[in-house]
């Protein structure tokens, strides 16, 4: 592979490590990417949102 | 000779033409009267054209190409003896550097100058290493000069009409032979734009014929191949794969919890609390199994896994349903008796879960087993896919741009 290839692919590169990056940050966090298991966080720092029209009641 | 060095002539309308190459010049269509001869020969010799175009570069005009500036002396337009389509050529002059051609078809524009000292490729070569550099032949042919302007250091007919041609392409360069039976010309060439070429010539854009498809030397838009790209992606893939192995063998996959419940057991509560359980480490993934034994049945539940110390809800919901029959002799059956949930991110500390379940007609228990950090290979399936995707995406384009390229060759790689 020529010097000349790795620059004209630097987007490209950039776009891998990127995403390997993110990668790794998820394997190291327990991340899913795309989760079957929908679910719903509420009462942590930063989130204060709702869910409307859920069944789910709490019973803490 | 009729005139001097700097002055022939007209053997027919016995106007006098300023010569710009002065004595190298030996041949020219008249000025004023357009027929083309050899300066020194006989009227026998004199060609007049049935085809006549002006050239968008205008004889004399100068342009400043790769530096050098050049003056154009001659325009000749060709016609291939087969398929019979036309093409331009402009001959190009500077007193130190000599003569360089300019060739245009379908307002794709190549610069091209004589090269010496060089083995030429054999005969039935399909492709030809030239410093390095691997050209696939694209075309051979014969042509002839159907209109000729300005002045000329050769005889362009003679010379178009004896020789047998071959070019072999490495876009956006060009490697041409010229063979006749006493001569070998080699010749490189470089694809331009009609930018660069009314730029060099201080001209309008607008004069230039318009581009009509893909040149055969004109580049895809891409300075790297394909083998580098594919290469990178490996190399990326390869490292993923490694810190995915290295994730899975060092996940803990730990059962921090296991119940088993019942109908029964709730009386007149409408869920169930689980006791509580340590989640150990920073943020990490769960997983919720969960087993219920129906059969022709579904159980249904809502969850609420609770951080007993901050207060957060991480809230989802599984069903399970499994059926299964005996039908036109066959036995079936679909769904599970086991559903699982993966919870992403969830912070260590001290938990419990709210269950809400809902029971079939048959079922009337349930197990759950509760699985610490569980390493998940689908992140790694997607990052490959969203990779590879560039790779396939960039080779489809290459194909159908170099197909649409090598359209008219008959040498074509992509003929299938």
């Amino acid at each position: 592979m020529k010097l000349v290839d790795l620059k004209a692919l630097k987007y490209f590169i950039a776009y891998g490590v990127m995403i390997v990056g993110f990668f790794t940050y998820s394997g190291i966090v327990g991340k899913k990417w795309f989760n079957p298991t929908p679910t719903h966080r509420e009462g942590q720092p930063g989130t204060s949102h709702r869910v409307h029209g859920t069944g789910y009641r709490y019973h803490k | 000779m009729s005139g001097s060095n700097t002055i022939s002539r007209c053997p027919k309308c016995n106007a006098e033409n300023v010569l710009r190459g002065k004595a190298m010049t030996t041949n020219l269509s008249c000025y004023y009267c357009n027929i083309y001869y050899t300066i020194g020969k006989y009227k026998t010799e004199m060609v007049t054209f049935n085809h006549k175009e002006e050239p968008v570069l205008p004889i004399g005009l100068k342009g400043r190409i790769d530096n050098v500036v050049y003056e154009v002396m001659g325009f000749v337009v060709k016609k291939e003896r087969r398929y019979k389509y036309s093409w331009n050529e402009y001959l190009l002059f500077n007193p130190f550097h000599g003569y360089a051609f300019l060739s245009t078809y379908d307002g794709h524009w190549n610069f091209i100058w004589p090269i010496e000292d060089t083995p030429p490729p054999n005969e039935n070569d399909f492709y030809y290493t030239f410093e390095g550099t691997r050209y696939d032949l694209y075309q051979k042919y014969s042509a002839d000069v159907v209109y000729a302007k300005g002045e000329f250091f050769f005889d362009v007919f003679e010379i178009t009409e004896s020789t047998a041609n071959r070019e072999f392409i490495a876009p956006p360069f060009l490697y041409g032979v010229e063979k006749s039976d006493d001569s070998l010309l080699s010749f490189k060439g470089e694809y331009v734009t009609r930018r660069e070429v009314a730029k060099a010539f201080d001209i309008d854009l607008s004069t230039l014929p318009p581009k009509q498809g893909i040149g055969y030397t004109q580049p895809t838009g891409t300075s790297f191949s394909q083998r580098s790209l594919v290469t990178v992606t490996a190399i990326l893939i390869g490292v993923a794969l490694i810190i995915q192995l290295f994730f899975n063998s060092t996940a803990e996959e730990k059962e921090v919890f296991q119940g088993r419940y019942s109908q029964t057991e709730m009386n007149e509560q409408k869920f169930i609390k689980t006791e509580s359980f340590n989640l150990s480490g920073g943020e990490k993934s769960v997983e919720v199994d969960i087993w219920a034994p129906v059969s022709n049945d579904y159980f249904f539940a809502e969850f609420s896994l609770i951080n007993e110390e901050t207060g957060a809800e991480y809230s989802f919901a599984k069903e399970i349903e499994y059926y299964l029959g005996y039908e036109d002799g066959e036995s079936w059956s679909e769904g599970s008796t086991y559903g699982e949930a993966f919870i992403s991110q969830i912070p260590g500390g001290r938990y419990h879960i709210n269950i809400y379940p809902e029971f079939g007609r048959n079922a009337h228990e349930f197990t759950i087993r509760v699985i610490r950090d569980v390493p998940s290979n689908m992140n790694f399936m997607i990052l490959a896919i969203a990779l590879v995707i560039v790779p396939v995406i960039f080779g489809i384009r290459k194909r159908v741009v170099e197909g649409r390229r090598w359209q008219d060759s008959n040498y074509s790689p992509y003929d299938s």
